[in-house]
């Protein structure tokens, strides 16, 4: 483990995570193409 | 009485074909030697070539981009289909873990317009994180997708950073060991953890996983897990 979210966990299950898997199966790739849009560390 | 000239070219007639004969057997012998080389070489070459191409097919199916095990199923459950453990190992292109300067960092990680906020432990897993912070300062991770969203009972992860978009590793960067693994293997929510491939603790890259339901990820045979 690196480390832990914050803030925003609610919006991923929303936006992302509640969209589902593509082919109906518990693990592959979500059906909302997600990618990384910006990161930052200080 | 002396051997006759007709004895003694007959003699010498025969130590020729003996000579001969040896010559030929001992040509024949490196003929034979040759042949079976090259077999052997042919045989090794196609033999380094399936190896080659079954590490790429467990890389691919059973790597990073599977590199979670989901909880029903233990690495040790299949022990010959896994290769041999490998809970040491060596570094390549991983930056000093020095990066992660022994502390705590804190950011942003913006999944398309979900902007989460993160902090990371440079003390518990510092070479990870030096690698994390690296990927951030180069750029690397912008635009990398989040190939894999797993959700079952007691288990829900997303999965991102792989160099080709589909959870392949990056041939030029792996690392390890393995540090900060909950004692449990239990994965709280909102936990930020590093992708490996099953069974090697050096097989560390760019890819992590942000756990959104409390995940049990089995120990597997590199010993803690992420």
């Amino acid at each position: 483990m690196i480390g832990k979210v914050t803030s925003g966990l609610d919006q991923l299950e929303s936006e992302i995570v509640a969209g589902g898997i593509t082919g109906g199966t518990d693990d592959g790739a979500p059906k909302i193409a997600t990618a990384i849009t910006a990161a930052t560390v200080q | 009485m002396a051997p006759s000239r007709q004895d003694r070219e007959a003699r010498q007639a025969r130590e020729r074909l003996r000579a001969y004969e040896a010559r030929q057997q001992v040509h024949e012998r490196q003929t034979t030697r040759r042949r079976r080389d090259n077999v052997i070489a042919v045989v090794g070459v196609v033999v380094i070539a399936t190896l080659a191409a079954l590490t790429q097919v467990y890389y691919f199916s059973g790597g990073p981009g599977k590199a979670v095990a989901k909880p029903s199923s233990s690495a040790s459950a299949t022990p010959s289909s896994t290769p041999s453990p490998s809970a040491t190992g060596s570094n390549l292109g991983a930056p000093d873990p020095s990066l992660a300067a022994g502390r705590t960092w804190t950011g942003t990680l913006t999944l398309n317009k979900v902007a989460l906020g993160i902090q990371l432990d440079g003390a518990k897993a510092p070479q990870a994180v030096s690698g994390f912070i690296r990927d951030v300062q180069d750029k690397y991770l912008i635009g990398k997708t989040c190939h894999r969203l797993a959700k079952s009972t007691g288990f829900g992860l997303i999965q991102c950073g792989s160099i080709d978009g589909q959870g392949g590793p990056d041939p030029a960067y792996h690392f390890g060991p393995i540090e900060n693994a909950p004692a449990d293997n239990v994965y709280p929510v909102g936990t930020i953890a590093m992708a490996r491939a099953s069974g090697d603790a050096y097989s560390n890259g760019h890819q992590f996983f942000i756990v959104f339901d409390k995940s049990s990820i089995p120990a597997d045979s590199a010993g803690g897990t992420r």
